[in-house]
């Protein structure tokens, strides 16, 4: 469905360019959902934001169905790829309503029957009519983020691109997005590209995962390699041994064994 | 009351308009929770029922003269008293509110959105666009406003027309300034980028997006500078580059009273107080529209 | 021995155009020499309690309690002036996002010197010395140049270490942290837990972890109090999360994603 080969990116700070993303491939079947887990400037957010359009200038290729995505793309291609964003807070525009968040990319792309749909994604993702007319800032955290889901759906992509959309959220409310967002796949064989810190989150939501640090691919495996542990690189695995918990002895002896003065 | 309350606040508006009008309200109840600011409002208010209203407000007529009634101190006829040339100085403070509402509002209708469509596109595209769009931002900002204003009605000659066409020139620059900074601020923010990925086109997006966060922070800074619009106006009124006489405008009304302000002190004295009270009273508005109208609440 | 913080009947409200809203309803407990988390979800009353113990609120806030002392010093009753010592010196205070607590124009540096100066009564290149000490510490691998950098050119996870740093050289006897480690990297986060680890274990410091992230009060704390609703519905020993009794604590340990 998706297929990204030898993709770098590299952004210009001041006079010098300094590499983000650096060779990095790999390529999702339709109806799969690929995660990308790294630290903060690992790149992965990059990556998916140059699949996305949002950055103009990288090398490599970027294939969906076996079309090559230029960097300008016109209306037919954006509409087959959509993005989650991270920030539900930043994602909406503060002075829309609901309905008129999501009528803008019906009326974009000329489609018809605005109102049903609008009702139609709006039931989808377990909002009722009552929220058609609420800004923003009248929605909880949560709702915002179904809000931002039905928009990325009420064009009906093909792949659907996630930034970290449940990292803002509350646990409970996180574990709802993240069913939502398994039963929407599921039930529109949606490809999705998850990018997250959460080891957790992304095990919980894609069968393959990249590891990546300092731009590059480290490691690539399935999700139930990584909840047994058996990844190759030393870097997956304290990755997993970070997200299990603290551990009191061990880090107690590193900060013994280095000596260092807190007072 | 309580129903029409309970409707604004719904939680759940069943329309656009609903939900406009309960944003609206809340809006509204942040503002009138602020003295000064509803003061502000009041005096404003009542400088347009005042320009609206002057004839039957005053049986005077503000261009009558009576040569008899010259110089008169306010008293039971003429409340404020008369002019050097007997005209009454209340109906010609009542008719110059006229003059200063026109120039303010046509200040307000010109140099703000020039500055709002400047700003936000010179900040949304940046590269070469931002570069030249900002440094004939710049140039204009380089001179002192009455200066440009004066040299602008020089040119043009003394009236108030073009004394409006002048201050609307002299006065977008810091609207561009102020909006292309907000502008800045949105273009990378995830609403933007959703709007892209949805194929909306860069215009689109300036106009439908960017713009409508720009004019809040726009309408706060337009109240308060129009203190100093009303000051400008006044001040080529009164070096006679304005309204030419006999229009009743108070910098002209002032400049004719000087000659006679140690001994009829309320020729020049009533005229002025109007300007000064006018003058507050947009700045009170403005300071509270700032506290509603935030962009980042 | 003092039990440290000790707070009962702890009620906080703001004042809002629907009326005042409780957002804290009746809170009681204590924190000595340990690691205690406050646990729950965002409108939980976890962040109010936490600011409500420095007096740190909006002046929209009403604060209550019928008692909110630290080691004995009546944290309601006493004078402003007081309450600054107690602040930073006695009590510190980690937040979540370092931009609102670092100064953006005085160098990183500088504002710990200032901190082991204000608090520690010693010597400007002895400040210095322990300055830099404590930037090594929080596992920053460059003190130096952190030291002279202003706050905006940190990272996020370089900045939140700095201002850890900067919050520990006051030497406080209670730390309150909300969110210390949400900002950080997973690899990075526990070197800061061990860090605060060890304040407890070898200095007797009290630690008020402020979370919303159960994984990490499970291995980390000794106590956890789940709050919800302004009210505390369940205190018990952090290593027993996996079997709390109640519904609340259970849904949400169910709730959060794990390996």
């Amino acid at each position: 469905m998706i297929r990204v080969e030898d993709l770098s990116v590299a952004f210009r700070a001041g006079g010098r360019v300094v590499p983000a993303v650096r060779g990095v491939s790999f390529a999702v079947p339709k109806g799969a959902a690929f995660g990308l887990v790294g630290e903060s400037g690992s790149g992965k957010t990059t990556v998916l934001r140059t699949i996305a359009g949002l950055i103009d200038d990288w090398d490599g290729r970027i294939e969906v169905d076996g079309v090559p995505m230029g960097a300008k793309r016109d209306r037919a291609a954006r509409r087959q790829l959509q993005m989650v964003f991270q920030d539900p807070y930043g994602s909406l525009h503060p002075r829309h309503t609901v309905a008129r968040t999501l009528a803008a990319p019906l009326r974009l792309h000329g489609v018809g029957e605005r109102d049903r749909r609008i009702d139609a994604a709006l039931a989808d993702v377990g909002l009722d009519r009552r929220f058609r007319y609420r800004y923003p800032n009248q929605l909880s955290g949560g709702q915002r983020q179904r809000v931002a889901i039905a928009r990325a759906l009420i064009l009906e992509p093909a792949i659907v691109l996630l930034d970290e959309p449940t990292s803002a959220l509350d646990v409970s409310v996180q574990a709802e997005v993240l069913d939502l967002l398994d039963r929407l796949r599921r039930e529109r064989a949606l490809t999705y590209i998850l990018v997250s810190h959460d080891l957790g989150v992304v095990v919980r939501l894609c069968e393959t995962m990249a590891v990546m640090r300092n731009g590059e691919v480290v490691e690539t495996a399935t999700a139930s390699a990584f909840r047994k542990g058996a990844v190759a690189t030393d870097y997956a695995r304290g990755l997993i041994e970070s997200s299990r918990g603290y551990r009191r002895e061990t880090r107690m002896a590193e900060v013994a064994e280095a000596g260092i003065r807190t007072t | 009351m309580t129903a029409m309350r309970a409707w604004l606040l719904d939680e759940a508006p069943a329309s656009p308009a609903q939900a406009a009008m309960g944003r609206a309200y809340v809006a509204w109840r942040d503002f009138a929770a602020n003295p000064l600011a509803l003061t502000g409002l009041i005096i404003v208010l009542l400088l347009v029922a005042l320009a609206v209203l002057a004839p039957l407000l005053t049986a005077h007529d503000p261009y009558a003269q009576n040569l008899d009634d010259r110089l008169l101190p306010p008293g039971a006829a003429h409340w404020l008293g008369t002019d050097q040339l007997g005209r009454d100085i209340l109906a010609r403070i009542l008719y110059g509110a006229r003059i200063t509402l026109m120039i303010v509002g046509l200040v307000a209708v010109i140099a703000a959105p020039v500055g709002l469509v400047v700003g936000c596109v010179s900040g949304y595209f940046g590269g070469w666009l931002d570069v030249v769009m900002m440094r004939v931002t710049d140039v204009f900002l380089a001179f002192p406003r009455l200066i440009l204003a004066l040299a602008l009605v020089a040119a043009l000659g003394p009236g108030i027309e073009n004394a409006v066409i002048a201050l609307a020139l002299t006065a977008w620059p810091p609207y561009a300034r102020l909006a292309r900074a907000e502008a800045l601020t949105i273009r990378g923010r995830e609403f933007i980028d959703a709007a892209r990925m949805q194929g909306a086109t860069a215009w689109g997006i300036v106009f439908t997006q960017v713009m409508p966060l720009c004019t809040s922070s726009l309408i706060v800074r337009l109240t308060l500078d129009m203190a100093g619009i009303i000051l400008i106006a006044a001040g080529l009124g009164f070096l006679g580059l304005g309204a030419q006489p006999p229009a009743p405008e108070w910098g002209a009304m002032i400049a004719a009273g000087r000659q006679y302000l140690f001994d009829q002190w309320w020729v020049a004295t009533m005229p002025g107080l109007a300007i000064l009270v006018v003058s507050l009273g947009f700045n009170l508005l403005g300071d509270g529209l700032r506290d509603v109208l935030d962009p980042r609440r | 021995m003092t039990a440290g913080l000790e707070i009962a009947g702890l009620r906080v409200a703001y004042d809002s155009i629907r009326g005042p809203v409780v957002a804290v309803d009746g809170v009681d407990f204590t924190v000595g020499h340990e690691r205690v988390a406050l646990v729950g979800e965002s409108g939980s009353g976890k962040s109010t309690v936490g600011r409500a113990i420095l007096r740190l609120l909006p002046p929209s806030a009403h604060i209550a309690a019928d008692r909110m002392t630290f080691d004995g010093i009546d944290l309601l009753g006493c004078d402003e002036r007081r309450m600054r010592r107690v602040r930073g010196g006695r009590i510190g205070m980690i937040l979540q996002d370092p931009r609102h607590a670092l100064n953006p124009v005085m160098t990183v540096g500088r504002q710990i010197v200032e901190s082991y100066r204000a608090h520690g009564g010693i010597g400007g290149t002895e400040a210095r010395r322990r300055a830099l000490d404590m930037l090594a510490a929080v596992h920053i691998r460059d003190p130096e140049r952190v030291f002279a950098a202003y706050p905006h050119q940190l990272s996020g996870g370089m900045g939140q270490r700095a201002m850890i740093a900067m919050v520990l050289a006051a030497g406080p006897d209670l730390l309150i942290a909300d969110e210390p480690t949400s900002a950080l990297d997973v690899t990075v986060r526990h070197s800061v837990l061990a860090i605060l680890d060890e304040l407890v274990i070898a200095h007797g410091m009290g630690l008020l972890i402020i979370t919303h992230d159960l994984n990490l009060v499970a291995t980390f704390c000794d106590r956890a109090l789940v709050m919800r609703a302004g009210r505390i519905v369940e205190a018990l020993p952090a290593s027993g999360l996996a079997e709390a009794h109640h519904p609340y604590t259970r849904a949400l340990f169910a709730a959060a994603p794990t390996l």
